[in-house]
């Protein structure tokens, strides 16, 4: 079960990237989907299942863009690993914990990217960064609200 | 897999990989795409209604200027061919144009996916454009899609010239999101701010005349002989929505 909805939450994640995220930016900062989806994944599925999501999020995102899956991969595995491991000590899960996780997350593995393939313009990228976060903080709210339904049925 | 990446992308393909992870994430990623497309002309519509309409008068009038002045220009096109034919020179590249709809903008990679490929006839290294002007080149192709390498990549360069009195023909480079940078080796010909700068057509692929951007700040380097011209382009990539390809 947590392995159909993993593929699920990361494919409509790959989608939404490609097909809508640009079209969402505000004042230049499109969200990324797919790491705003490993935030909530890597919450409910503990550090090996973090990185695993997290690695293959990396992948589509990666695969997505044409670009070097390597990079992508790791960043994302290693923010996911991380995510998971910083709330793995949290007896509650609640909403607010999920979205500063995402923010954390995203800022995490886009640093973590931006030292793997350094941008032209590494300024604008940090300013993009913060903007991307909050978004991603934002989105991953309905994607935990969909996991609290599902996930937490299943044991973790 | 990096190293499948990178063989198969300077082959102008693209890996198994990467095919598939577009293959299936194209399933959702269009109609995704083509509703969030329509919801934002929707809102855009309901919003600057005056102004589109003003717009589409304008280019209904545009479109019977053209229509008047296409025919001449194909006549023209016409008999430069067959002058070039007569004097043994290859024809002259990008006369046939394909439309395309971008169907993925990632600006950090400076990449985009347009909805078109070897099918259509794409090719790598073929020029794309909107009416503004060129955006990038094609870099891989499949069967029903392409990458494009977007102007703002370091990875890309473009001969161009500054179009003044006389044309100064240089190399032009990607140089992040908002600008390239045209290297010349003549110090001495004048550039005035906003002269415009096309591409100068040194290539198989790309024509000449093709509008890049405009000339916004000029640094000479008198210890190496070079002069740097920041150049500013007319497209701004994230609005672009569809494209043409030259083949």
């Amino acid at each position: 079960m947590r392995f159909w909805i993993a593929l699920v939450v990361l494919w409509g994640g790959a989608a939404l990237q490609q097909g809508a995220s640009e079209r969402l930016a505000i004042l230049g900062c499109a969200p990324d989907f797919l790491l705003a989806a490993v935030a909530p994944l890597a919450l409910a599925y503990g550090r090996s299942g973090g990185a695993v999501v997290g690695f293959f999020a990396g992948l589509l995102h990666g695969g997505l863009a044409g670009a070097n899956m390597a990079q992508y991969a790791a960043s994302r595995a290693i923010a996911g690993f991380i995510a998971a491991w910083t709330g793995s000590s949290i007896e509650k899960l609640e909403p607010v914990t999920c979205l500063i996780h995402a923010v954390g997350l995203t800022v995490l593995g886009r640093v973590v990217f931006m030292f793997m393939a350094p941008p032209a313009q590494i300024g604008s990228y940090l300013l993009a960064t913060i903007g991307v976060a909050v978004y991603n903080g934002v989105i991953a709210l309905p994607i935990y609200a969909l996991l609290r339904k599902t996930v937490r049925k299943d044991p973790l | 897999m990096g190293r499948a990446q990178t063989n198969a992308r300077n082959a102008g393909q693209v890996d198994a990989v990467t095919s598939s992870v577009q293959t299936a994430s194209d399933l959702i990623g269009r109609p995704v795409g083509a509703v969030s497309q329509g919801v934002s002309d929707f809102t855009q519509g309901i919003f600057r209604a005056g102004g589109l309409r003003a717009e589409n008068e304008r280019v209904k009038a545009q479109e019977q200027a053209w229509s008047l002045y296409e025919a001449r220009l194909r006549d023209m096109e016409s008999e430069i061919e067959q002058l070039r034919a007569l004097m043994g020179l290859p024809p002259i590249p990008g006369r046939e144009a394909v439309t395309a709809v971008a169907i993925g903008y990632y600006p950090h990679e400076h990449r985009m996916t347009l909805g078109v490929g070897s099918d259509q006839g794409i090719r790598p290294d073929q020029p794309v454009l909107t009416a503004a002007g060129l955006i990038g080149v094609v870099h891989s192709v499949e069967a029903q899609r392409c990458q494009v390498r977007l102007i703002s990549s370091p990875q890309f360069q473009v001969g161009a010239a500054v179009m003044g009195e006389v044309p100064l023909e240089g190399i032009a480079k990607g140089e992040g999101r908002d600008v390239l940078i045209l290297q010349l080796l003549d110090l001495t010909q004048p550039i005035e701010l906003d002269q415009p700068v096309v591409t100068s057509g040194y290539s198989e692929r790309i024509p000449r005349g093709l509008p890049i951007g405009k000339a916004v700040q000029v640094e000479d380097d008198e210890q190496f002989g070079i002069r740097r011209v920041r150049v500013f382009p007319h497209v701004r990539l994230s609005n672009v929505r569809s494209v043409v390809v030259l083949k």
